[in-house]
This record gives C-alpha cells, sequence and structure tokens, in this order.
C-alpha cells in the first residue's frame, strides 16, 4: 500500500475512475490538463488571505514577531511556515496528530518558499545578532477537495506579499516599534514566486492529470508536484508514489507547468493589486464582502428549494384527504392507477421508461414519491400506525394485510 | 561566505579530488547483525548508513492495519546525534525525519513484492552514522542490500543518487555536504535502474527548468553505476556464504 491517506475509496468509484480515463474524460469534465478555477480574497487585516482552488479552500495569516536571530544567520529574519491539517477539511484527518500527508506538505512548502530564498530575510533584520523579524505563516485548511499544496502555495505567497510589518526605529539602545498610526507599514520583499503545481500520475506515468480532484488523489498511482517560479526556475520538486515515471514524460510535464505558473502568479500579483486599490479609495473590505462566502450559500439555497419543489410529499396526519393541486402541477405528473390501496405518480415517460410500474405495483424506488389517495380504506389504516406519534418527520411504514406484495411507505419531509 | 570557491576547478576536479561524473568510493557490506533478518552497511565516502530488516513477520501493534492483499512496509530512519558536525539532539518525531522516512518507504514499496505476504509486516529501519552528504541515497541503496540480504523478494534493485550543477554549467554527481552547502541545488533521484524507471525524485534549492534534463541524465547514469557496485557486493556475499554452508548440492561455483 503506497497510499499516505486513510481515507478510503470504494472499489466502484475507483474503476470508475479508471475506467473514464481510459476514455479520456475526467469526472468533472475538464481536460487533462486543465485546472480548476483560482480565486483570491483579502480579510481586512494585512496578511490575511483565502484561495480557493475549485472547492478546496485554504486560509492563510501572516503575522510577525522579534526574536532573537538563529546563530549560524545573524543578520537574517526567520521565516516559519506552518500547515494546518484539521478535522474541519475532511474527516480524516485527526486534529494535532500530524499525519504523513502534512509533514509531507509541510516539508514541501518549505522547500519550495523558504530554501528558496524567496522571501527577503535579510531586510526583516533590525539589530544584528540580537533582533529579527520573525514572520510566521499559518495555512489553515477549511476544505480538502483535492490538491491542497497549490491552493496553500498560491495562499501562503499572497498572505505574505498582502502582510505589512510596522515600521522600527532603532536609537542606539532602544528600539521603537511605530503603530499603524504613526508610520506607514512596511510590505515584505519578495524575491520571486514559487508557486506549487500538482499532478496525478496513472498507468505507470502513461495518463497525468492537472489538478487532481480528492477522488483523482486518491485513485492515483503516483503524485507529482511542481515548485515553479515566474522564471521558470524549479524551486520544488517531489515524484513520489507507486508508479514509475520516465524521464521524458517528467520533463514535458515541467515546461507545462511552467507555464501554468506564469498565469497564476500574474493572477496573484493582480488580486492584491487590486486589494491595495480599494484599501486606498476606502472601499469595503473584507471576507464578507467576498463572493466566495455568500455566493456558494444562495446558490444552495435555490438549488434545494427547486429538488423541494418538485418533489414535496404531504403529510401524513392531518392532510391526508387533499392532494396538494400546486405539486401536481409543477411537477407535471399523473397518477396511473388509484387502486383501493394506493396510488403511483410518475412523470409522464414513454412506455420504455424503466421506472413505468404497473398500476398493481405499488413498490416505491426512493426517487419517486407516493400521494395519499382519497380512500377511507388506507386512511384508517395510516391513521392507526400514526396516532402514536406527534412528529411529522417520523417514517411510517404500512403493510397491508390484504395483499402480501403490496408496501407503501410515507415519508414526510420538512 | 566561500562562494567563490569553484565548485569544479578548470581542470575539471572538484574539492575533493573527483572529476563531475565521478562516484565516491563505495563499500558495502551485508549481513553485519545476528538479529534482524537481513542487515547491511554502506559507506559511500564518508558517509555511514547502517540498515537493518525484519520481516515478514506477524503484523504488531495496530491488527486492524494488516491488509488482506499485501504486506505493511514500515519504514524509519534516524540519524545518530553524532553524526553531524555539531551534537544535535533529534527527537524521532521531528519533521524532517518523518519526511525521509516516508519518502523511504515510498521508494522500497515499488520494489518490494508485497503482494506475496499478505496479513503481514517488513520493518526496515535506518541509521545514519556519519552524514556527509547524500544520506537519502545511501540510506536507500542501505535499505535495499538489506532486504536482499532478508531473502524479500524484489522486482529490481532500488538505487539512489544525488546530481547538481556546477558553475551553473557543469552536471556532477553523487553530492557531497560542502557541495551541498556550498553549491546550489540538488537533486535526488531514486530509481529502478534497469527498467530506468523513476521511483521518488525531489529536489532543493532551486534551477532553472533547463537544467533539468542534463542533472536528471546525470543522476540517473549514477543510478546505474550504483546498481553495478551493489550488485557486485551481493553476489560476493552469496559467495561467501555459500562457500561456508558447503553450497548444499550444488558442484558449480556463482560466476559473477
Amino acid at each position: 500500500m503506497s497510499k499516505l491517506r486513510d481515507s478510503v475509496v470504494s472499489t466502484c468509484e475507483k474503476k470508475f475512475l479508471l475506467n473514464l480515463l481510459k476514455e479520456s474524460k475526467r469526472l468533472d469534465g475538464r481536460a487533462f490538463n486543465e485546472f480548476r478555477d483560482l480565486k483570491i480574497e483579502f480579510g481586512k487585516d494585512w496578511g490575511s488571505c483565502f484561495v480557493s482552488l475549485g472547492e478546496t479552500q485554504v486560509l492563510a495569516q501572516v503575522s510577525c514577531e522579534i526574536q532573537l536571530p538563529k546563530s549560524t544567520r545573524p543578520s537574517e529574519g526567520i521565516l516559519y511556515i506552518n500547515l494546518e491539517l484539521n478535522p474541519i477539511a475532511a474527516p480524516q484527518f485527526e486534529a494535532g496528530r500530524q499525519s504523513d500527508l502534512s509533514v509531507q506538505l509541510n516539508r514541501i512548502l518549505e522547500k519550495c518558499i523558504k530554501d528558496s530564498r524567496a522571501v527577503d530575510l535579510e531586510s526583516l533584520c533590525i539589530k544584528v545578532k540580537e533582533k529579527v523579524w520573525a514572520l510566521r505563516v499559518d495555512l489553515n485548511v477549511l476544505n480538502h477537495e483535492g490538491n491542497i499544496l497549490d491552493c496553500a502555495s498560491v495562499a501562503a505567497l499572497a498572505a505574505l506579499k498582502h502582510f505589512r510589518r510596522p515600521d522600527v526605529t532603532c536609537d542606539g539602545e532602544n528600539i521603537i516599534i511605530h503603530t499603524y498610526a504613526q508610520r506607514d507599514t512596511i510590505p515584505t520583499v519578495i524575491h520571486h514566486y514559487p508557486v506549487c503545481i500538482s499532478y496525478a500520475i496513472y498507468s505507470n506515468g502513461e495518463i497525468i492529470l492537472a489538478d487532481p480532484s480528492l477522488l483523482e488523489e486518491n485513485v492515483s498511482e503516483a503524485q507529482l508536484m511542481l515548485g515553479l517560479n515566474a522564471y521558470k526556475e524549479l524551486c520544488g520538486f517531489y515524484l513520489g508514489g507507486s508508479a514509475s515515471v520516465s524521464a521524458d514524460v517528467i520533463l514535458k510535464v515541467t515546461n507545462r507547468a511552467a507555464k501554468r505558473a506564469l498565469t497564476v502568479i500574474d493572477q496573484l500579483k493582480e488580486a492584491v493589486e487590486q486589494d491595495d486599490l480599494k484599501r486606498q479609495q476606502n472601499e469595503e473590505i473584507g471576507f464578507q464582502h467576498s463572493h466566495s462566502f455568500s455566493k456558494d450559500l444562495s446558490q444552495n439555497g435555490n438549488k434545494l428549494a427547486d429538488i423541494l419543489n418538485a418533489w414535496r410529499t404531504v403529510p401524513t396526519k392531518k392532510k391526508k384527504t387533499e392532494v396538494k393541486p400546486e405539486i401536481v402541477e409543477q411537477a407535471k405528473v399523473e397518477p396511473i392507477g388509484k387502486g383501493n390501496q394506493s396510488a403511483v405518480l410518475l412523470p409522464p415517460e414513454t412506455e420504455n421508461s424503466p421506472w413505468n410500474v404497473s398500476s398493481d405495483e405499488s413498490e416505491e424506488t426512493e426517487n419517486s414519491t407516493t400521494n395519499k389517495t382519497t380512500n377511507q380504506n388506507n386512511k384508517q389504516e395510516i391513521m392507526e400506525v400514526s396516532s402514536g406519534s406527534d412528529s411529522e418527520e417520523d417514517q411510517v411504514i404500512v403493510l397491508n394485510a390484504k395483499n402480501k406484495m403490496k408496501k407503501t411507505k410515507t415519508k414526510t419531509k420538512k | 561566505m566561500s562562494k567563490k570557491k569553484e565548485l569544479v576547478s578548470k581542470i575539471g576536479l572538484r574539492l575533493d579530488g573527483r572529476r563531475a561524473d565521478e562516484l565516491r568510493r563505495v563499500r558495502c557490506k551485508m549481513g553485519v547483525f545476528s538479529q534482524p533478518d537481513g542487515s547491511a552497511y554502506i559507506e559511500q565516502g564518508l558517509t555511514k548508513v547502517l540498515a537493518a530488516v525484519y520481516g515478514p513477520h506477524q503484523v504488531r501493534g495496530n491488527r486492524s492495519k494488516a491488509q488482506h492483499d499485501s504486506a505493511i512496509v514500515n519504514c524509519q530512519f534516524s540519524m545518530a546525534v553524532f553524526s553531524t558536525s555539531e551534537r544535535k539532539k533529534r527527537p524521532r518525531g521531528d519533521r524532517k525525519s518523518s519526511e525521509m522516512s516516508i519518502h523511504l518507504r515510498q521508494a522500497l514499496l515499488a520494489a518490494i513484492k508485497v503482494e506475496l505476504y499478505p496479513w503481514s509486516q517488513i520493518d526496515i529501519y535506518v541509521e545514519v552514522l556519519h552524514a556527509d552528504g547524500g544520506v537519502y541515497p545511501a540510506c536507500v541503496n542501505a535499505a535495499t542490500l538489506a532486504l536482499i540480504d532478508a531473502g524479500i523478494p524484489l522486482k529490481e534493485y532500488v538505487c539512489a543518487c544525488s546530481a547538481s550543477l556546477a558553475n551553473n554549467d557543469i552536471p556532477m554527481v553523487d553530492i557531497s555536504h560542502q557541495e551541498e552547502m556550498l553549491g546550489g541545488p540538488t537533486l535526488t533521484i531514486a530509481a529502478l535502474p534497469m527498467s530506468e524507471k523513476i521511483v521518488l525524485m525531489e529536489m532543493s534549492q532551486r534551477f532553472h527548468i533547463d537544467h533539468l534534463p542534463k542533472v536528471m541524465a546525470k543522476a540517473l547514469k549514477g543510478c546505474k553505476d550504483i546498481k553495478v557496485i551493489l550488485d557486485e557486493a551481493v553476489r560476493s556475499h552469496v559467495e561467501d556464504v555459500g562457500c561456508s554452508t558447503g553450497w548444499s548440492n550444488t558442484s558449480q561455483k556463482i560466476k559473477v
């Protein structure tokens, strides 16, 4: 088992995905080298950034503190990058425990951003060997839908670029940190932007997918993670898994990734500039005005309302005698047969529809709903059963004593 | 800083007198311990690594981790406190050790035939006695030898090698610690040399992607050279062991 993740993938999901890949298709309809939408938003505080790549969401926050420098590098500031995988992101993550995936992602981010010297640490020095600024980037994964690394790297870089530290003056002995009101804050100096780009590899290097979603990641044989900057320099590289890849495939992928890196970096810089403009013009800033947080919810609400309108059932207790006319009109369904026991409402399909049932059967699938008829017999039986509970959410199963074959289920949804 | 020192001088010699495409001297020995099922010791230049393999045996600890179709491979990497120039107490669970363990496991999983041992566990322990650059490659090579010594079936040798770029132009193979510190980026590749498949590749610092092909090629060639050396060591070890047990029934000596 070469899987670093503990999440379980069912065999049918895996097979389905692999079969689709053989037909050159992806589950969400993307092309093999297509990336999901990248959205970058900033909060009210300097250095607070929210990035979403498709459904994967990462929140970054940069903070600064004055510390003693490292003894080996007395004139440089310190940069800490910490990525946390908490259960909020996915159920298989455990709070507090550093899983394999967390170690790996942290190390790649460290190598990519710290070891490649993307942030100018010498500008963070206040007094050699005594006091330096220590920048801390805390990344929190809010939702894990595959490819945390890409999202996290963009979030970290955007947050670092957005961040401003207070100005300090040193007069011999004392060091004075000025507040934001007293003196303008200083932005971080970033030399280059090493963004990470990930690929999932299948069939021993034959199929390579860019920006894998969660399921694609879990099913993949190997992962390729590249850190590239705008100057086509490789800042981090990781290839691992149980597939063995040949060298020329890697080179081809690296070249494609370089192009992607350019677009991402441009988007990042633009987003920071936009936010800067907003602040200068005293426009409203912050997450509450961002699209990601408000738009999704309202979309969900609309979808839910549509579904409910189409398939609403009548509650069992009080309104048994009437069938709500609106439902019938909206759904444009017709009762096929009204037997002694029940009626089945089905959409007016052709005769060849697999869901067609004869009027004898009242067997249901999960998608169909039953409406109560005006049949007195039925009413009485149902009343007997449901008199015990007041809740309309109870599932009431009525087994007809008269006809062994038939079963009616009532479900009330709220 | 001593960045002025050229990693490859004008006459083509490196800081330790090697040429750009020469490996450091490799010495290895198998069967160094009596308790583990397989063990090996490898020296690559001044880097010294010990590896021990236990298994396949019943799954210890968490029984629920056992798998019905393959063995679990458990790798642990640790550096001795005296292995670097400064004595450093290394807590076992720190990030770098965990990362190395994970990478080791991934590299070896590509070669071990785990499907032959369902419901079992194979433990691989690697201890670095002296770290002088190329620690990860040495660990992979030592682990391969230890696995062979333990008799665990492998698809192929897993060999690893590091490579770098000197003077922004000349690719070098098998990087020592000094070259790592002074010089530029280091590319480490673990590969199956005979089928030319790369199992794990990682890089530190940064360099231009135009240089990637030649550094990769250099590292792969290094892997192939190491495989030849390891193969020789394995065959001579088998000869030694076989001779002392009388070769059972064979009357033919194994030809190297």
